[in-house]
């Protein structure tokens, strides 16, 4: 009688929990869960993350018990401070994202311990299978928090339509715009031939002035993670950018050099490689009359001297350490993600270079479906053929100084042609911008 | 015993099960997966109700104030000659001005308004001078790009109008900026440009969601017409709800784990989720419905709804946010969750009923083992044993025994005195019987036997009244008796003893009785 009172009890405790025993796994596709993610493939615009995560859930996501929840689509900038404010609770901010995409100083501010290490996902056989420099940038200590997924370069973005006219003028060719004393010089004389329009919106400023120092490769930047103004190099390049600057030849950008080239207030733009997703076919004009874009992409000016540099950046992928189970699911997510072919046709479609050493070497063979894309992957190779590809800074402090420099030059260059109307020298309103540079720290 | 036993503990186990189960169902307890769900969906469905009917009565009211706003602002050119608001082109400074005008005031309302964008769209289009044929409309149309509403006034985008005019307030172009608005796929766009003698109030409509041209984002709007008093149309303008805002903003509360609510127009018995909106939970689940959606009753009240990827159940209702139609709303959660549910439930059940009936029947076990079994192996043992055991586990039994024991003790005493008695009565009776045996003979030796003899042979001559008076003698009783009994006189009796007399030769009733004796006793031995 005990012996049988003893089994029933047994069973009755032990039934359910021996249903949860035999599986490794802690996903259940019958109860998914759920990750929200922030992105920035696409923001504004037709997003081909918003089409693979849509891909992602209905087949591997469906198989396993995952969902993707796109939250929150944006630049890497706002990216960074909504992280920031998520993670710091600020009132009004969003809910900290399960997945993000981010740069390697955004991660850092958010430490390394909080954010899942990708050394712990992947084998080393597959992080074998990345390119190297890709991988290394995104390691915070010993930690790989920022799995490298695309990674972009700038590049130039030229109105064809425009500069085809300006080039039947002037002689002016795209060879010209292979240096950046070729680029400044077809700047000024754009701006003498379009009756003081501006050739060039530059998105990332410092980035140009960084890679166009003509004597060195070493690095301006101090450990406090900013410029160090002692050095003559630095702003002899400086200079160089803040003429063509108060001269009205170049601008920093607004918000995105794209929008300015497609209304038609710029020729060109420098940006990165995936602002190829947000240019229209056309470039419509204040009087509404509209042309064909004719976007024509060309690689980063070279300095004069030395070995050809270029940026190399791009957000990587992170994820936030929560439950097991979400740390599985991200895991999921970021292998299917990073599958070579699928690496491939999401940069393709991107803008983007692939992070997989065999996506790399298939690319060459793609076959894009818009010439635009045709031309860009063709700058894009030559860019890897024959620069030096330089990594961005990942100071946490870097940045917001970065940001209040560009707000303060926007202001300053709204004055400059006033100020020259008023007799103002080119040199001396370099000068102050110089100086506007050396007052942030 | 045992039987009877066994159907009484059955019993027991019977009426315990009835007992919590029908416990259960009055505490509510036991509803069924199907009202649970019902009830579940039945007020996600009203709170989503309230939360569409207060997002589009709020848009509304502001696109009513927007459109008053924006007509005495074009009013101003209409009157002056400078635009004739009939789709001709006006020239690029009016625009412009126009634009400079209006630029602010619809910043404030998208600002005041819990929407993802603003639009005003004029019945114009920007004179140009290379004659290129445009089907297109002028306007503003502004748009968060954040919805976290500190962050609002710096995030705002242009996505249709002047950049130069938006530049100059701080407002940078949409990454897929256009200067004017493309009016084939426009909603309403045919009720932009005509007449109407209805109110403005009167005349907003709530249109289908489309895709936002360039972007993966598709958008509600909702449209107001702007007429002057006169009944002179101007344009359109109204608010757009996005996706990713509705996502955003209309996630759900809910104890639902798995819920994805919709909003599209009601085109009953198929529902196109394409041209509607839809939301999630705010625990950040988010699931995109299927394009096209088909539904039949599922169990109870509930609704089963069907596309090519998914399955749900979920409850459907309509709303009337404007006078054009219903939209439909739907709340709903996979089937396989409910399937789960289900599962869940009927094992709980049964686990709940083994649980009853194994703990009823350890119950009627232990009672049986405990009372039962000791009063049954006592009774045992007193049917093979010689005397009470009065060591019993029950008292009660020890009691019992104490008490039949002593019962027992008495009953004995009794039994052994009157066995005494018995024996003493018998020892008389044999002595008795010795004596009599003695005097019989002795009479006999003193009888004549010819006077014995005509005794006897006078018996049989006896009437019948006679020989009943002859038998009441014999049994001893007296004359008094025998009248009594006889119901005769006593002068009757002096008769029939005399006749008795003479028939048995006797003379008096002591010689009659000698004799009588002595005949008797021969009989008795014979």
């Amino acid at each position: 009688m005990k012996k049988l009172l003893a089994l029933i009890v047994t069973v009755m405790l032990f039934v359910p929990l021996l249903s949860g025993c035999g599986t490794k796994t802690k996903l259940d596709p019958d109860n998914p869960v759920t990750l929200t993610m922030w992105h920035v493939y696409g923001e504004q615009a037709d997003s081909p993350m918003n089409r693979l995560v849509e891909e992602f859930n209905n087949t591997v996501g469906m198989e396993k018990g995952i969902i993707i929840d796109v939250a929150t689509m944006s630049n890497s900038t706002e990216i960074g401070q909504l992280l920031s404010d998520a993670q710091a609770e600020k009132p009004g901010a969003e809910k900290m994202p399960d997945l993000f995409f981010c740069h390697t100083n955004n991660a850092g501010a958010l430490g390394a311990e909080n954010l899942i290490d990708w050394q712990d996902m992947f084998t080393e056989e597959e992080l074998d299978g990345f390119v190297k420099p890709f991988v290394q940038e995104g390691m915070i200590d010993d930690n790989l928090t920022v799995l490298p997924v695309s990674k972009s370069t700038h590049v130039l973005f030229i109105n064809g339509t425009e500069f085809k006219r300006f080039s039947d003028d002037t002689g002016v060719s795209y060879d010209d715009l292979e240096t950046w004393d070729g680029f400044f010089d077809a700047a000024g004389k754009y701006y003498e031939w379009s009756g003081g329009k501006t050739f060039c919106a530059l998105d990332y400023l410092l980035r140009c002035v960084e890679l166009n120092e003509k004597t060195s490769d070493r690095n301006y930047l101090t450990e406090d993670g900013w410029y160090d103004f002692d050095s003559d190099v630095l702003k002899d390049s400086w200079m160089q950018f803040a003429e063509a600057l108060a001269a009205g030849h170049i601008m920093v950008s607004d918000l995105y050099a794209n929008t300015q080239v497609m209304t038609g207030e710029v020729a060109a733009g420098i940006s990165s490689s995936a602002a190829i997703l947000y240019y229209n076919d056309t470039v419509t004009y204040e009087d509404n009359t509209s042309e064909p874009l004719a976007v024509e992409i060309l690689p980063f000016p070279q300095r004069s001297s030395g070995k050809a540099l270029a940026t190399q950046a791009g957000v990587g992928l992170c994820a936030y350490k929560t439950t097991d189970e979400k740390a599985e699911a991200a895991s999921v997510f970021a292998h299917w993600f990073t599958e070579s072919q699928r690496n491939l046709d999401f940069v393709a479609e991107t803008g983007y270079m692939p992070v997989t050493n065999k996506a790399f070497d298939a690319i060459d063979k793609y076959e894009f479906e818009q010439e635009s894309y045709q031309k860009l992957y063709k700058t894009l190779q030559k860019t890897v053929d024959e620069y030096t590809l330089v990594s961005e800074t990942n100071h946490t402090n870097y940045y917001p100084r970065v940001y209040e420099l560009y707000d303060g030059l926007r202001q300053m260059q709204l004055q400059f042609a006033s100020e020259i109307d008023a007799g103002e020298s080119v040199d001396s309103l370099a000068e102050d911008t110089w100086e506007l540079f050396r007052s942030i720290d | 015993m045992r039987r009877k036993l066994f159907l009484y503990m059955l019993m027991l186990v019977v009426i315990v099960i009835i007992a919590v189960l029908t416990g259960l169902s009055l505490i509510g307890r036991f509803n069924s997966i199907e009202d649970d769900y019902y009830e579940k969906l039945n007020m996600q469905i009203e709170v989503f109700e309230k939360d569409i009917i207060n997002e589009f009565d709020h848009l509304a009211f502001m696109g009513v104030r927007l459109s008053e706003n924006m007509t005495d602002i074009l009013h101003k050119y209409y009157d002056s000659g400078e635009a004739r608001f009939d789709g001709s082109a006006v020239s690029v400074d009016t625009i412009t001005d126009m634009q400079e005008e209006m630029i602010e005031p619809i910043r404030d309302q998208l600002l005041k308004t819990n929407c993802s964008g603003v639009f005003v769209m004029m019945n114009t289009t920007v004179e140009n001078t290379a004659g290129n044929d445009h089907d297109t409309r002028s306007g503003i149309y502004l748009q968060k790009s954040s919805f976290i509403s500190c962050d609002a006034d710096d995030k705002l985008l242009l996505y249709r109008g002047s950049s130069q005019v938006s530049r100059k307030h701080g407002i940078m172009p949409h990454r897929k900026w256009k200067l004017e608005f493309t009016t084939d796929n426009f909603p309403d766009y045919e009720i932009s440009n005509s007449k109407t003698e209805q109110p403005v109030y009167n005349s907003y409509h709530v249109s289908n969601a489309f895709m936002l041209p360039g972007t993966s984002d598709k958008a509600i709007l909702v449209t107001v017409p702007m007429v002057d008093d006169e009944g002179n149309a101007y344009g359109l303008c109204g608010f757009e709800v996005s996706e990713s805002y509705f996502k955003s903003e209309h996630s759900q509360p809910s104890s639902i784990s798995h819920l994805t609510c919709i909003i599209t127009e009601d085109d009953r018995p198929v529902l196109n989720t394409d041209i509607g909106l839809s939301s999630g939970v705010e625990n950040g689940y988010y699931k995109t419905p299927d394009t096209e959606l088909t539904y039949t009753r599922a169990k109870g009240n509930l609704l089963l709804f069907k596309g090519d990827k998914m399955r749900s159940v979920g409850l459907i209702k309509s709303v009337f946010l404007h006078s054009g139609g219903a939209h439909a709303i739907v709340v709903m959660t996979p089937e396989k969750d409910y399937k789960s549910a289900v599962t869940e439930y009927t094992i709980k059940t049964i686990i709940l009923l083994i649980l009853l009936i194994a703990v009823t029947i350890c119950t009627a076990m232990y009672l049986t083992r405990r009372f039962v079994a000791p009063i049954l192996k006592t009774l045992e043992h007193i049917k093979t044993g010689d005397e009470y055991d009065a060591d019993s586990e029950l008292q009660e039994i020890n009691d019992l025994f104490a008490f039949l024991s002593d019962k027992d003790k008495k009953h004995e005493e009794k039994l052994q005195a009157l066995e005494l008695e018995k024996q003493k009565a018998e020892e008389a009776y044999q002595k008795a019987q010795s004596e009599i045996d003695r005097l019989a003979y002795s009479r006999k030796s003193e009888i004549d036997p010819d006077d014995y003899q005509y005794f006897t042979e006078g018996i049989g001559m006896l009437t019948p009244t006679e020989r009943t008076v002859f038998e009441h003698y014999l049994e001893g009783h007296s004359v008094k008796e025998i009248m009594e009994l006889a119901d005769i006189k006593e002068s009757t009796l002096r008769y029939h003893n005399q006749n008795i007399y003479r028939k048995l030769g006797v003379n008096s009733l002591k010689q009659m009785l000698r004799y009588a004796t002595l005949w008797k006793q021969e009989n008795e031995k014979e």
